[in-house]
Parts: C-alpha cells; sequence; structure tokens
C-alpha cells in the first residue's frame, strides 16, 4: 500500500490566555496521499485552521504550544525539526495559502519582489532567472500580461488576481502539498468557483495534494477526495468524499445536511442544528455534541465518556456512541487513499476576474 | 502622486493662515495692551507712546484702510496682521539687533545639541525597539518596557539639574555652564546632548515597540514565514518597511519635543540658543520675540509635516494612487 | 414531509432542554473592568492614585495652610527623624518640606483634573460634531485642529500661558478678574490639549455613524441630539478614559516645566516650583526638596502611566494580544 504524504497523529495543542487554557486541537488524527484532496470541514472556532497551522509550525509560540503528537512528513516527524529545518520545508515540500487575500500580501512590495523572493529561497537561481519563473507562475494561474503584472502593487489588484497571486507564489517551488486555508471565502462566489477550479487543475497537472480548509459543504462535494469533520477541536466523521454524503455516521454531519437548503424542495423554514457551538474555554463533558445531539435520548455515557475516533466501518471513521458496533470497531488514523476521477472540463476560460 | 502632493499643497496654506490668525489673535487680541504691560502702572504717555510704536502697535490691526482711501495699494497691507504673515515683526523691546540677526547668532548653538540628539535617539529606539519585538515576552522585553516606563515618569527638568550637578559640579567631568564656539562646543554640548538621548528613549521606544508589533502580526507576515523566510529577513525586509510609515509621522511630530528639551536644557547649562533666548523672551516679557519664535517655529513645523507627508507618497506605494 | 417534521419537532425538544444562559453577557465595560481587578499591578497603582487623590482633599481642607508656612526649623536642615515636620528637611527659609509637598498635591492635582476636563469637553464636543454632522462644520473643524496641531505644543503652551499672565478679564456678572496662578496654567494646558482626543473620537464617530443601528435611531425619528448622546457618546467614552488617565500624568509634568519658566503657580506651594527652587540649592549640597519633589512626580506620573496602558489594553479591543 502506498505511504501517505502527511499523516498527523494525535496531535494535541493548547493555547494559554488569560481566560485559561484552550485547546482548539485535541487528539486530531488524519492523513493524506499523494495528489489527494483532503477537506477539513467544520465551523469557525472548530480548530481546523489551527491545525492546519501547525503543520506549518506556524502557530505563534506564546501562547499557543503544541502538546504531543506527531506530523509525519515524508517519513520524518516535523515537529521535531529545528526551525532552520522546517524553513527548508515551508514554501519548498509545503506550501499554504491563506483566507484574506487582501492583507495576506505584503503592501509595500511588489508582487514580482514576492514571489522572486519565495523563488530565491529555495532555488539557487539569478534574479534574472527567478522573474522568468515568477512570469510563468503567473501565467499557470492564468493572469494575463504576467511580465507587466510582476511590477504591480497588491493594492492595484482585485481580490480573485491577487488569490491567483498567492497561489502562484505557493506553487512556484513545485511544493507536493498545499494548505488551502478557506481560500475563498473572502471572495465573490463566481470568482470562488474559478479559484477552484484553478487549484483542481494544477493538482491535476502536478499530482499534488491539497488540504482543504472549509467550511461550505458545497465546496467539498465539488472539490475532495476524502472528508474529515471537526466539531470542538476533534475529528467527529472522515470518509471519502462519496461515503460521507451517502451514509453519514455522526449526528453533526447529518445535521449539516439537513441544515442545507434544497433546490426544489419546498420549506417554510431552513433547518437548524439546535444550539450553538461550544465556547472553547468551556466544554461540555462527554461528547462535546451531546447538548444539540437528537439521538442522545438521555443516554448518560453521552454525557460522561466522549467518544473516540474509530473505524466504525470499512474507511469510515466516526465519533459517536450510537453509531452501530462502535464500542467494537478498531480505533485507527483515519487513512483513504481515494481519488476521483477528474472530469476534465470542455468549456472555455471564462475571463479572469 | 503629483496630484496629492499638490493636493496637500494647496492644504497647507489654510493652515498657515490659521497659525497666523492664531499667533496674531493670541499676541494682539488677548493681550490687552502690551505696552502698558511692559511700561507698567506708571509710565508717561509719551513713553507709552515710544513703546507701541516700536512694538509696531500703532498700526491697523488688520488692514490699513486708510492708506486704501489715500489709493495707495501697497500701503494696504501695512497692519499687524500682515507684519506677521509677511514676517515683519517688530523689534524687540530687550535686544538691539533685528529679529533675524539675533536668530541667526543663536541657531547654531541649539542646532548643535538639537540635531545630533535627534538623529542619536532615532537610530537607537528603532534599534531597541526592533530588539524587544522581536525578544517578545522575554526577560528583555519587559525589562527594557519597564525602564522605557520608568524613564517617561521622571521629571524630565529634575534629572537635568542632578545630572548637572553630579556630572558638572561634583564629579568634574562635564563643565557645569557655559558655551564656547567652534569646536570646544562639543566639550559643553556633551552633557545635554547625553541628557537629551537618555530621557528621549522611553516614549519612542514603546511607541515604535507597539508599530512593530502590530505589523508582527499582520497576515502578510505569516505569509512570508509559510514561505520559508527566516525570522531576521521578516524583520528586516518586511516589517521595517511596512514599520517606516507610522516611524516617519512619528518623528516629525516628536519635534516640538525637541523645542521642549531646548528650552529646558539650554537655561539650565547656560547655552545661549534660540532656547535660551525664548525663556529669556517669556522671563522678561519680551512679547516681541515670544511672538516671532512661536510663528517662526510653527512655520518651520508646518513645512516639515508637509515634507512628512511627501514622504509617505515615497514610503507607502498606496498613497500615491489615492 | 412528515419525517422532517418529526425531526424538527425532535431537535425543538432537545433545545428545550438545553440550560438556559445563565452567565451574565460579556461587554466590553464589564470585560474591561475585570481585567483590570484582575491585574494586580493596576489594582496597585489605583490605590496610589487614591491616596493622592486623598492628600489633595486634605490639602483642600485648609488643615495645612499653616504648616506650608511655619518655620519648624533652621534654614536647609536635612531630612531628619526629629519630628514629623522634618522628614523632608526644611527649604531655605526653614519651612518644612514635608508639608508643602503634600500641599503640592492639592495644586498638581487641581492642575491636572481641571485641564483634563477642559481638554476633555472640547476635544470631546468637537470630535462629535464634527464627525457627526459632516460638511462645513466638520471641514471648519478640521481646518481648526489642523492649525492647533501644526503649532508644536510647547510653543502653544508658553504662548497662551505668556498672554493670560496677568491679564484682566472683564465677565458679565462676575466682575473683573486677574488670571495669575492655577486659572492660568488650567486654561492654557486645557485648550492647547484636546486636538489628539478630538481626532480619535471624530475618528471613531465616522465609523459609528454608518452603522446600522444609528440608521435605525434615526429612522424612528430620534433627534440627532439624542442619537449622540445615547447612541454615539457612550461607545466613544473609552476613548475619553484612555485620553482623561493619560493626559493626567503630561499635565503635571507641565507644570514643572511651566514652574520652571516662570509662567507657573507663584502664591502656592507646588512641586513644580519646588524643583525650579532646588536648581539653586543644589549648588549648596541641599537636595531633599527637588528629592521629594521628584518622587513625589515620579510615582504619581507611573502610577498614572501604567493604568493608561491597562485601561486602554482592557478598552481598546484592536490593540490586545499586542501585549
Amino acid at each position: 500500500m502506498q505511504n501517505p504524504l502527511l499523516q498527523v497523529k494525535n496531535l494535541n495543542i493548547a493555547f494559554d490566555t488569560d481566560r485559561g487554557q484552550i485547546r482548539p486541537v485535541r487528539d486530531v488524527s488524519w492523513s493524506i496521499y499523494p495528489g489527494q484532496t483532503l477537506a477539513l470541514v467544520g465551523e469557525s472556532g472548530c480548530g481546523k485552521s489551527v491545525s492546519a497551522l501547525s503543520i506549518l509550525r506556524l502557530i505563534p509560540s506564546p501562547p499557543g504550544r503544541v502538546l504531543g503528537g506527531e506530523i509525519i512528513f515524508e517519513g520524518r516527524d516535523l515537529l521535531k525539526l529545528s526551525e532552520a529545518e522546517m524553513r527548508q520545508v515551508r514554501g519548498k515540500d509545503i506550501a499554504m495559502i491563506f483566507q484574506e487575500p487582501m492583507t495576506s500580501l505584503n503592501p509595500v512590495y511588489t508582487i514580482g519582489d514576492q514571489i522572486v523572493e519565495a523563488i530565491t529561497l529555495h532555488q539557487h537561481v539569478k534574479t534574472k532567472e527567478a522573474l522568468d519563473i515568477a512570469e510563468r507562475s503567473l501565467a499557470d494561474v492564468g493572469i494575463p500580461a504576467p511580465r507587466l503584472r510582476l511590477k504591480d502593487y497588491p493594492h492595484q489588484m482585485s481580490g480573485g488576481m491577487r488569490q491567483r497571486v498567492m497561489i502562484a507564489m505557493a506553487l512556484a517551488c513545485k511544493p507536493k502539498l498545499l494548505i488551502a486555508d478557506e481560500p475563498t471565502t473572502a471572495l465573490d462566489v463566481t470568482v470562488q468557483a474559478q479559484i477552484l477550479e484553478l487549484l483542481r487543475k494544477l493538482q491535476h497537472e502536478r499530482n499534488m495534494a491539497i488540504l482543504l480548509i472549509t467550511h461550505d459543504l458545497g465546496v467539498v462535494a465539488e472539490n475532495a477526495d476524502t472528508v474529515g469533520v471537526m466539531y470542538a477541536s476533534r475529528i467527529v466523521e472522515y470518509a471519502t468524499v462519496e461515503d460521507l454524503f451517502d451514509r453519514p455516521q455522526h449526528p453533526y454531519t447529518e445535521g449539516l445536511f439537513r441544515s442545507m437548503p434544497r433546490l426544489g424542495g419546498k420549506t417554510d423554514r431552513l433547518e437548524t442544528i439546535a444550539g450553538t457551538v461550544p465556547n472553547p474555554a468551556r466544554f461540555p463533558s462527554g461528547c462535546k455534541f451531546h447538548p444539540r445531539c437528537p439521538r442522545m435520548q438521555g443516554d448518560p455515557k453521552c454525557k460522561d465518556i466522549e467518544p473516540a475516533t474509530r473505524e466504525v466501518q470499512s474507511q469510515h471513521w466516526a465519533a459517536c456512541h450510537h453509531v452501530p458496533n462502535f464500542e467494537q470497531s478498531p480505533i485507527t488514523i483515519p487513512h483513504l487513499v481515494h481519488r476521483r476521477s477528474v472530469v476534465a472540463k470542455a468549456t472555455e476560460e471564462p475571463a479572469i476576474i | 502622486m503629483w496630484a496629492y502632493v499638490i493636493r496637500r499643497f494647496l492644504w497647507t496654506i489654510p493652515i498657515v493662515l490659521g497659525v497666523v490668525l492664531i499667533t496674531f489673535v493670541l499676541f494682539s487680541y488677548v493681550v490687552k495692551d502690551p505696552a502698558r504691560q511692559y511700561a507698567g502702572k506708571f509710565a508717561t504717555p509719551e513713553v507709552l507712546q515710544a513703546i507701541r510704536h516700536k512694538m509696531a502697535l500703532d498700526k491697523p490691526r488688520w488692514i490699513n484702510l486708510g492708506a486704501l482711501r489715500h489709493g495707495e495699494i501697497a500701503q494696504t497691507f501695512d497692519s499687524q496682521f500682515f507684519d506677521i504673515l509677511l514676517f515683519r515683526f517688530p523689534e524687540s523691546m530687550r535686544w538691539e539687533e533685528p529679529l533675524w540677526t539675533l536668530i541667526q547668532r543663536k541657531a547654531p548653538a541649539s542646532m548643535m545639541i538639537q540635531i545630533p540628539a535627534f538623529v542619536i535617539v532615532l537610530g537607537l529606539q528603532l534599534a531597541l525597539a526592533l530588539f524587544v519585538a522581536f525578544k517578545r515576552g522575554k526577560w528583555q522585553d519587559y525589562s527594557i518596557t519597564f525602564l522605557a516606563v520608568l524613564g517617561m515618569s521622571v521629571p524630565a527638568l529634575s534629572i537635568y539639574i542632578a545630572a548637572q550637578w553630579l556630572f558638572g559640579q561634583k564629579l568634574g567631568v562635564f563643565p557645569v555652564a557655559g558655551w564656547e564656539r567652534g569646536i570646544y562646543a562639543i566639550h559643553f554640548a556633551a552633557l545635554p546632548i547625553l541628557l537629551s538621548v537618555i530621557m528621549g528613549m522611553g516614549g519612542g521606544t514603546r511607541f515604535y515597540r507597539t508599530v512593530i508589533l502590530e505589523e508582527v502580526g499582520a497576515d502578510y507576515v505569516r505569509t512570508a514565514r509559510a514561505k520559508g523566510v527566516g525570522q531576521r529577513e521578516i524583520m528586516f525586509t518586511h516589517v521595517l518597511r511596512n514599520v517606516m510609515i507610522p516611524v516617519v509621522t512619528s518623528t516629525v511630530t516628536a519635534l516640538p519635543g525637541l523645542v521642549l528639551g531646548a528650552l529646558l536644557l539650554e537655561r539650565i547649562f547656560q547655552i545661549p540658543g534660540l532656547g535660551n533666548l525664548m525663556a529669556d523672551a517669556i522671563a522678561n516679557n519680551d512679547r516681541a520675540i515670544v511672538m516671532s519664535m512661536t510663528y517662526i517655529l510653527s512655520i518651520v513645523y508646518c513645512v516639515l509635516l508637509l515634507v512628512t507627508d511627501i514622504c509617505y507618497a515615497l514610503v507607502d506605494p498606496r498613497v500615491s494612487l489615492k | 414531509m412528515t419525517a422532517i417534521r418529526a425531526e424538527s419537532d425532535a431537535n425543538l425538544t432537545v433545545a428545550a432542554e438545553l440550560a438556559p444562559l445563565t452567565e451574565k453577557p460579556r461587554t466590553l465595560w464589564r470585560d474591561a473592568r475585570a481585567r483590570i481587578t484582575r491585574s494586580k499591578l493596576a489594582m496597585i497603582c489605583l490605590g496610589i492614585m487614591a491616596c493622592y487623590v486623598v492628600v489633595a482633599l486634605i490639602g483642600f481642607s485648609g488643615l495645612l495652610n499653616h504648616a506650608i508656612e511655619a518655620t519648624v526649623g533652621p534654614g536647609s536642615a536635612p531630612p531628619s527623624t526629629a519630628s514629623v515636620s522634618l522628614w523632608a528637611g526644611t527649604d531655605f527659609l526653614g519651612r518644612s518640606v514635608l508639608w508643602r509637598l503634600l500641599y503640592g498635591a492639592r495644586v498638581a492635582l487641581t492642575v491636572a483634573f481641571l485641564a483634563s476636563i477642559v481638554s476633555i469637553v472640547i476635544g470631546t464636543v468637537l470630535g462629535l460634531i464634527s464627525g457627526y454632522f459632516g460638511g462645513c462644520i466638520d471641514a471648519a473643524i478640521v481646518w481648526l485642529f489642523s492649525t492647533v496641531s501644526s503649532i508644536p505644543w510647547i510653543l502653544l503652551i508658553l504662548a497662551l500661558a505668556f498672554v493670560l499672565k496677568g491679564q484682566e478679564f472683564a465677565l458679565p456678572g462676575i466682575g473683573k478678574f486677574t488670571l495669575t496662578g492655577v486659572p492660568t496654567i488650567v486654561l492654557a494646558l486645557g485648550l492647547t490639549s484636546w486636538v489628539g482626543l478630538c481626532r480619535y473620537i471624530r475618528g471613531e464617530v465616522l465609523k459609528l455613524r454608518e452603522r446600522d443601528y444609528i440608521a435605525a435611531a434615526r429612522a424612528i425619528g430620534l433627534r440627532d441630539r439624542s442619537i449622540l448622546f445615547r447612541h454615539i457618546l457612550p461607545n466613544v467614552f473609552h476613548l475619553i478614559i484612555i485620553d482623561f488617565s493619560l493626559g493626567l500624568g503630561a499635565f503635571v509634568q507641565s507644570e514643572v516645566v511651566l514652574s520652571f519658566l516662570g509662567l507657573g503657580v507663584t502664591d502656592q506651594p507646588s512641586w513644580g516650583r519646588m524643583i525650579d527652587d532646588a536648581k539653586l540649592e543644589l549648588l549648596k549640597g541641599v537636595w531633599w526638596q527637588m528629592a521629594a519633589a521628584t518622587i513625589a512626580i515620579f510615582v504619581f506620573t507611573l502610577a498614572v502611566n501604567i493604568l493608561g496602558d491597562a485601561f486602554r489594553d482592557a478598552l481598546d479591543p484592536r490593540l490586545r494580544g499586542v501585549d
């Protein structure tokens, strides 16, 4: 069997705030294989961004701390690398793009300068050659007149263009894994579609793995191969995207699907999941979802014992006491070798926004 | 960019007019009768008249309508208001020479202290702030920040007087007071410069630290880190350039502090500079000098603010295209 | 359809079983108060400030009026433990430095508080008006504070103190009075220090003006004045508090400078005067008067600065995370 490109094992992260310690990532495990897209889904505050940042060790060290766990990338535990070694990984083997293209680029330098910086950090090339590479990167992400754009400043570009620049910058050194933290949340819907399609295309061309952080199930459906659902700092469900949509096992996932508006059907009100997301400083006891769970039925087990993430069916993990055969299911690190076939788009490139 | 420069320049005009207005109103309206105030209660009318003439108080306040009526257009502007606007200051009661030569004579001494102090303070503040931001949360951060707060809380005057006594009289390392021309001035300028630097460090360091920390927490720094840029690169290439913008502003707005420093230091150390001139004028009720110094320094400050804003356009590419 | 309905009912039942909100909602003020009371340092500083206020009130009560003029020992006597009056030594006239020092608190705090009030009132009113009404009024006020801030503040204070000193004013109903000492300083400081606050408030009001709840308030017919006082002012209040606390220290220090230059308090003992006197005394080796005044000012300014920082960290949501 193929080895995973990146495997996170029992990751635990704590933040020391003046309100006490909060744990945004608790016992989180997942794997991602080359060329695969893993989506981490969840509402704001569930810990998905923090777990992504921790891969590149970008969590600010006061107040954040890694309490335990391993992040194995190509055989090495990233958590044990020195800062200098980590810098070699960042931008070269693993790259990351962020949610806010407006503020994620340095306003006082041209985008050419910033892309060239990414290149010269990891490749021994002269500036002139780096500029050529930068130009090609911009062309790859579909920016017209790339040579001229190199001299532009970030504020001269639209949000969609800026995100493309971020992608170009991240991919300039051909990383094996791209972490995309809500890359389209701050963009218009049409631009969103273009960016995601761009990512799919580049992934296919380069056999690049993508860790996609999002809260949008629609994005997941279109782009993900495997999905991890996060709630209250833990992975509560993990499956292939088809499996997840066909047979969700965890009540939270079910709730998410039920609350999505459906084309065609007529309802008076949209469904919601009762209650609110718990305050990380004050998690409920036992299963963190139990105050909102329709399956609970007063079961004391749900209030007292937090269910572990178990492989309840073949290739499908969930963390809920009320899944059939839950107790007997093994606790393993979620990992799925699965890639959907990419359907090539026959339409022409829409205009760049 | 030029549109911005021109706009900014045009905005200076009403400001300068406002400064003239304020100066004029202060010194000619609020002060009820400067001549009498100077001459005292027992002056005769002839003396009062002579003083009034010297203070240019016998001119009409705003505009010389009399001259206008006689058809002398140029003389219309022979009024107190325009005197100030056009830098035609009345003579001082105390000094015999015209104001401008007086200023020229006194300026070098002040410059010799203020300019080196300013440059040194700026450099040290930035370096220290960068260092402290680097070591954020560690003992260096806390101790230096603490020292800065202490430094800001001590009355500068006490430190100056105490230092003069300690280093001048007691230890004899520096001269107690006085001044000499040329190269020997260094001997006399050393302690004032040193004191100016020490007392000025605190506020700026804290402010720059805050600014730097705000930039360090910015999203683009996170992006740079994700690219693999090292901490030192981040500080000096990415953060510094963005920090320059508030630094430039605050540097210029710190200039009035120099004036204060000059006033206190020159008074205490008997340095014949502009500060001492001003302090003297205040003590001796010399309206002409106080008024003219206020006005001149304000105009200089306005010009410097204008220059700062133009520098903005150079440092921050976002400004040029607004 | 029925199946969905049944599930929603189940959800509703679950919702009813949820525990009601048992804690008070976190507001900016409650949050800030909690943060401040939790910080030992801030509480100590608050205590120190309270001590100063108490001493100032003692000064006001007249209890010290005799003590500041009475000769308690030989001129320029060093501090001794012989009697309470001599703990800080005597000045060149043999008067107790200690009592004069305590009285100085009255002067310092009066100047600081009154000047603060003047500058805050001016700054707030102008900031609110210019931010809220915009247009010509805004342009005029912006011009005004740009002009005032174009004059280096020391020069402005000095100029103002210079022209106000000894001026006779005739106000209808109050009669003639001459400005000396404390009122002069208060006016000079107050009339020059409002610009910073005015700018901040104006900026904040400009932002708040666009908020939906202001539009809603207007839509239900609230008058501008009501909107300003009930909706906007409370939301800029934190700026006022920060400005107030940081300004106190600056005003006390300014009093020192003004006294040194001859524009300060002349008729009562003040810390500035004590330091000014000290510069001659020091040459004779007499250090206690200056030391006493310096320490008094230092502790006050330090406490006020730390407190001001604590207020700012607690009240300005943007700044949290920097320290």
